[in-house]
């Protein structure tokens, strides 16, 4: 398999590219370990987007084995691996900014013990 | 497969034509039903049955016309005419008739003041029950077949309608199972959001799912339709329609979240 093929539009962009391709059963069975996978992922938003990926990943599978025209293109399974990839990166960063902001919000959690709490809140809090 | 439920010297009753008449039927009776629940004026809906069955009968003949002008329009002589009128040849599209009633209903409820939107809330169930009971027929019947396929599940048929003697996907199984699939989602987010509480708001969501749905649908489709550039007509509909209704049904998701952020500001 020739990585470089992938930087190929009239590669990428076949509107009948056969449904016979070497990388059917790997991603299958990635899609499907995704799948079961997400039940077992502690954080909410990731165990979604992991079955939403998943569920997403094995219907373009599904269009492109069976080398329906445009829905099974490789551009639709190549762009959801670079969406993933941009989501994970995203997901990082935003893991990495909470944990430099961390000791600031603690630190802010500490100083509010100490102020007068709000009337409106507290109606509020009684109401329910 | 079953084109033919029943034939005789006399009669032959077509499985597709007796699957489009329980699906009237049932269609007709929930749609009632619904009606009746959504306190509308339904008698108005029985008082022009006749008026909105002509005009769909009307649309889905032009619409099938229009569609197989290979079939129909040769050339234009008095043939032509004649061939338009012969609606024993059982050639009629789904979709015209839908929007033969739908302008019909449209233009009746504007003229009686009526809320729109609660009628097309109430109507669309009926609808989509009535589009999974004529895709049984269809399935039985041959018509609005798959392209071929290898997969353990395919079928094959043995009828002059259908063009592949190899086996084709079962499309009109695909979706059946995905109106069935549209309606359990509305009915699980029903309990979930009191989003559906807002007149419209179901339209646009069955509209949007459904318009959707049915354009992938159409890239299986393997029997023979007016094509541009390879792909069936249909398709560009349910993709405009598709945008349109996903467009309406942000705009009201957005609009809910705001009435709920700012209560006050909704009216």
């Amino acid at each position: 398999m020739n990585p470089l093929k992938l930087l190929d539009l009239s590669y990428l962009f076949d509107v009948h590219p056969g449904s016979t391709f070497m990388y059917f059963w790997p991603l299958l069975i990635l899609f499907i370990v995704l799948f079961v996978s997400s039940f077992k992922v502690g954080p909410k938003g990731i165990a979604s987007r992991m079955r939403e990926f998943s569920v997403v990943g094995l219907l373009l599978t599904f269009l492109r084995d069976q080398n329906i025209p445009y829905l099974g293109m490789r551009i639709w399974l190549v762009l959801l691996f670079l969406a993933a990839v941009a989501y994970g990166i995203w997901y990082w960063k935003d893991l990495n900014k909470k944990a430099n902001m961390k000791p600031a919000v603690e630190e802010q959690k500490q100083a509010d013990k100490y102020l007068p709490k709000k009337k409106g809140k507290k109606k509020k809090s009684k109401r329910k | 497969m079953i084109p033919i439920l029943y034939e005789s010297q006399y009669i032959s009753l077509q499985t597709l034509w007796v699957f489009v008449a329980i699906a009237l039927l049932s269609c007709s009776y929930l749609a009632v039903q619904r009606l009746k629940r959504a306190h509308v004026n339904f008698t108005l809906f029985i008082e022009h049955s006749v008026t909105f069955f002509l005009c769909a009968l009307i649309l889905s003949r032009i619409f099938y016309f229009g569609l197989h002008t290979d079939a129909y329009l040769p050339g234009f002589d008095l043939r032509t005419v004649w061939n338009f009128f012969s609606i024993w040849d059982q050639g009629f599209s789904f979709w015209g008739a839908f929007i033969g009633f739908l302008i019909a209903l449209l233009y009746r409820l504007y003229k009686s003041e009526e809320n729109a939107w609660k009628w097309l809330d109430a109507l669309i169930v009926p609808v989509i029950v009535g589009m999974g009971i004529g895709s049984v027929g269809t399935f039985f019947g041959g018509y609005s077949y798959g392209r071929p396929t290898d997969l353990f599940w395919s079928v094959r048929y043995e009828v002059y309608n259908v063009k592949y003697t190899v086996p084709v996907h079962p499309v009109q199984l695909y979706a059946l199972l995905f109106f069935i699939a549209v309606l359990v989602s509305k009915r699980w987010l029903s309990k979930k959001t009191d989003f559906f509480n807002r007149e419209g708001n179901s339209t646009f969501y069955y509209a949007a799912l459904l318009s959707f749905g049915l354009f992938i649908l159409e890239f299986f489709r393997g029997d023979d339709t007016l094509l541009i550039q390879g792909i069936r007509l249909s398709t560009f509909f349910y993709a405009f329609f598709s945008l349109l209704s996903a467009y309406f049904l942000y705009k009201r998701i957005r609009q809910a979240e705001s009435s709920k952020t700012h209560p006050h500001e909704s009216t």
